[in-house]
C-alpha cells in the first residue's frame, strides 16, 4: 500500500514537473528580446535583407522555441555580392541595394541586434544619433535684463547621423539598450562582443583593441539589463577564434621576413608591408584579448544566470574537423568547413570569410539551443541543419570567390566589410 | 432531425472541410518545393553565363519529410518563393543597357564589358592590393578614433613612409568607385519609382558622394607625379 502511494506520489510529482518545465518555457519565451552585432541581424556578405534576417540565429531559436521576434526590415544598404556575381541582380538592384532602406517597420522591435554593433554602441547608438552622449557647446541667447540681451555657453547633445544599419533597424526605437528596457523581454539574447576583437583581423591591426573599454561596456549593459525585471533568463555565446576565420589566410614572406610572415587578407595578391600582415606576436595578442574577452561573457552569463554557448570551442573543432552534415536517409556531401562553400565542399560561411550563410546560422542555432536546454532543463527542438543546407543558395550553387578577384566590384566590396566592422 | 443529429452533421462537414483544406495546401506546398528546385534546375542551365551553372551535390535527396517540409516553410520561406525563370536574362539585358549609358562604370561586371586583356587583369589585382591595404589602414585609424578624446589627433605619417604610386592607385580607384555609385544611385532614381523617403536617402546619398568627390579630386592633385 505505502509502496503503491509512494509510486503515485513520483508519478503526480514527474507530470508536475514536466507540466512546470513546459509552462516556463512558454513563460520563459513570453517575449524574447535581442541585442547583437551582424550575426543578430543577419548580415550576409555585405548587406542585411528580409531573407537574410529571417535566418539569423536568434530568429531561428526563437521560432524553434514557440515564439517570434519583432524587426524592422532592411533592403539595404550596399550589396548582396553572392546576387551581384551569381547575376541574379542588375544595376537597379544594385542601386537599391545600396540606397537601403526599410521593407517593413515597427515602433519598438523586439530584436535591436544592429550590424557593426559591439556593447559601445549598445549604450551609445540610436537609430537617430550615432552617440547619445556626445555633447558640443553651443550659445544660448537669453534676456540677462531687460535691457541687456546676451549670449552664455551651455553643453548640448551633439546627435551625429548614425551609420545607415542603425539608421534603418533601430529608427525611433532609442539604443538597443533603451529598446529593451522599454521591450521588456522575458527572454534575452545578449551577445554582441565580437566587434570588440574582430576589427582587428579585417584591419590586420591592434589599434582597436580596447579591454577598459569592453568591460565597462558589457558590465553596464548587464547591470542596466539586471534591472528590468520581466527578464528571466538569456543565452549568451562566446567568440569564436577571430585569426582562424576565411577571411585570412596564412602567408609566409619569401626572404623569411617575421613581421612579413603571419596571416593576410585572403584577397590579397602581394604583401608590401607589415601592416598588411598580422604576424605571431600579433595573433598571441589578439588571442589574450580574446581569451579575457570570453572570459568576461561566461562570467557575465554566470552572474546572470543565462546559458552560454562556447562557440569558440565549436569552431575551433570545426576548423579542425569540420561539421558532420547528413540527411535522415544518412546520405551526406561530407563534413562543412569553415569557409565559404566551394564546388564539393559544403561550408558554413558567406562570401565575406567573417558572417555565417543560412546553412551556417542554423548551426548557430543549434548550438544555442543546446546550451538553452541543458541550463533550463527545456527541450526545443533543433532546426535539421541538412534542410538548411539543402536550401541554402550559396551551398547549393558556389562561388569561387578568387575567380571574381578581377572584378572591380570586389575592392568596394572590401571596403564596406572592412569600415563596417573595423 | 433532432439537435444531436444537427451538431454531428455540422461536425462531419467541417471536419471534411477542414481534410480538404489541408490535404489541397501540402499538395500546394509539395509543388512549391518542386517548382524551387525545378526552378534551380532551369536557372542552372541558364545561358546567361554569369554563374557557373554549378549544381553542387544535384544528387542530394530532398528532405521531404512532413515535419521537414514544414519546418523549412517556417524557418526559410524564400526558399519556396517563385523564381522568375527569365532573371538572368533579363539582368543581363539590364547590364547591356547601363553599359551604354556609363561604358567605364566599375560596378559592370566583366562578363558584360568583355574578357580583360592578361594586362588589364594584372592592373585590376595590384589596384585591388594597393587600395584595400590603404582602405584598412584609414579603417584601423578611424576605429582607434572612435571614442578619441576632444583635441586628440591621431599620428601624422611620415611621408617618407607613403607611396605616390600607391597613393595615386588609391585615389584613382576610389574616386572611379564614387563617379560610379553616383552613376548608379541616378540610373536608378531615374528607371525606378522609389518612395520618397528612398528617393530622399538617395539624393542625401549623391550630395554627400559629390563633396567627397570633390575633396578626393583636390587631394589626388597634390600627389607628386600624378
Amino acid at each position: 500500500m505505502a509502496r503503491s502511494l509512494q509510486s503515485l506520489l513520483v508519478g503526480i510529482l514527474f507530470l508536475l514537473a514536466l507540466g512546470l518545465n513546459a509552462q516556463s518555457q512558454a513563460d520563459m519565451f513570453r517575449k524574447p528580446g535581442v541585442i547583437g552585432d551582424s550575426l543578430s541581424q543577419g548580415f550576409f556578405g555585405a548587406t542585411v535583407e528580409k531573407k537574410t534576417q529571417n535566418w539569423a540565429y536568434p530568429v531561428l531559436v526563437s521560432k524553434q522555441a514557440g515564439s517570434s521576434v519583432t524587426y524592422n526590415e532592411l533592403k539595404g544598404p550596399y550589396i548582396n555580392l553572392e546576387d551581384v556575381l551569381k547575376g541574379d541582380c542588375g544595376p537597379i538592384c544594385l542601386g537599391l541595394s545600396i540606397i537601403g532602406g526599410n521593407e517593413k517597420t515597427y515602433s519598438l522591435p523586439t530584436h535591436a541586434g544592429i550590424t557593426g554593433a559591439e556593447y559601445t554602441t549598445v549604450l551609445r547608438t540610436s537609430g537617430k544619433c550615432e552617440d547619445i552622449t556626445a555633447k558640443k557647446w553651443a550659445k544660448d541667447w537669453y534676456w540677462k535684463k531687460w535691457y541687456w540681451y546676451t549670449y552664455r555657453w551651455v553643453e548640448v547633445a551633439d546627435c551625429q547621423e548614425p551609420d545607415k544599419f542603425h539608421k534603418f533597424g533601430l529608427r525611433d526605437a532609442g539604443t538597443q539598450m533603451e529598446v529593451m528596457e522599454k521591450v521588456k523581454p522575458s527572454f534575452v539574447f545578449g551577445t554582441a562582443g565580437a566587434n570588440h576583437v574582430l576589427c582587428t583581423a579585417l584591419s590586420t591591426s591592434l589599434t582597436c583593441l580596447d579591454e577598459a573599454r569592453y568591460k565597462r561596456d558589457i558590465r553596464e549593459v548587464f547591470r542596466r539589463m539586471g534591472n528590468i525585471g520581466s527578464v528571466r533568463g538569456g543565452v549568451l555565446f562566446t567568440i569564436p577564434n577571430v585569426t582562424a576565420i576565411a577571411f585570412l589566410e596564412p602567408y609566409k614572406d619569401p626572404s623569411n621576413r617575421a613581421s612579413y610572415t603571419g596571416l593576410k587578407a585572403f584577397f590579397r595578391n602581394s604583401v608590401s608591408s607589415p601592416d598588411q600582415i598580422l604576424d605571431s606576436n600579433e595573433v598571441k595578442t589578439i588571442n589574450t584579448f580574446l581569451t579575457m574577452l570570453n572570459n568576461e561573457i561566461k562570467a557575465q552569463a554566470a552572474a546572470n544566470r543565462y546559458a552560454v554557448a562556447d562557440l569558440k570551442v565549436l569552431f575551433d573543432d570545426i576548423k579542425q574537423n569540420g561539421r558532420p552534415l547528413k540527411s535522415t536517409s544518412g546520405w551526406s556531401p561530407g563534413n562543412a568547413q569553415a569557409n565559404w562553400p566551394l564546388p564539393g565542399k559544403p561550408g558554413m560561411f558567406g562570401l565575406d570569410g567573417v558572417h555565417p550563410n543560412m546553412y551556417g546560422h542554423s548551426v548557430f542555432a543549434n548550438e544555442l539551443i543546446e546550451s538553452i536546454n541543458s541550463t533550463y532543463g527545456y527541450n526545443i527542438p533543433k532546426v535539421s541543419e541538412y534542410t538548411a543546407w539543402y536550401y541554402d543558395s550559396l551551398n547549393r550553387s558556389p562561388v569561387d570567390l578568387k575567380k571574381f578577384l578581377t572584378e572591380n566590384i570586389l575592392g568596394q566590396f572590401i571596403s564596406w566589410i572592412v569600415g563596417i566592422f573595423t | 432531425m433532432d439537435k444531436n443529429k444537427w451538431m454531428l452533421l455540422i461536425g462531419a462537414t467541417i471536419a471534411i472541410l477542414l481534410a480538404i483544406i489541408i490535404f489541397k495546401n501540402k499538395d500546394e506546398i509539395q509543388e512549391s518545393v518542386s517548382s524551387v528546385t525545378e526552378d534551380r534546375d532551369e536557372s542552372n542551365q541558364s545561358s546567361s553565363g554569369f554563374s557557373s551553372g554549378f549544381m553542387n551535390f544535384p544528387e542530394a535527396p530532398k528532405p521531404d519529410e512532413d515535419v521537414l517540409v514544414s519546418q523549412a516553410e517556417k524557418l526559410w520561406p524564400h526558399a519556396f518563393e517563385p523564381k522568375d525563370p527569365n532573371r538572368r536574362e533579363r539582368v543581363r539585358k539590364e547590364w547591356q543597357d547601363f553599359a551604354k549609358v556609363y561604358p567605364k562604370n566599375l560596378y559592370i561586371p566583366n562578363e558584360i564589358r568583355g574578357t580583360l586583356t592578361p594586362a588589364e587583369e594584372k592592373s585590376v589585382i595590384e589596384t585591388l592590393d594597393a587600395y584595400t591595404s590603404i582602405d584598412a589602414k584609414f579603417a584601423s585609424i578611424n576605429s582607434a578614433s572612435k571614442y578619441a578624446n576632444p583635441g586628440t589627433e591621431p599620428p601624422a605619417p611620415n611621408q617618407k613612409d607613403v607611396s605616390p604610386k600607391e597613393m595615386t592607385q588609391y585615389f584613382d580607384y576610389k574616386i572611379q568607385e564614387i563617379e560610379s555609385r553616383i552613376e548608379l544611385l541616378e540610373y536608378t532614381m531615374e528607371k525606378s519609382r522609389l518612395s520618397s523617403i528612398d528617393e530622399s536617402t538617395a539624393k542625401n546619398d549623391i550630395a554627400l558622394l559629390k563633396k567627397e568627390l570633390a575633396s578626393l579630386k583636390d587631394v589626388k592633385a597634390q600627389v607628386p607625379n600624378s
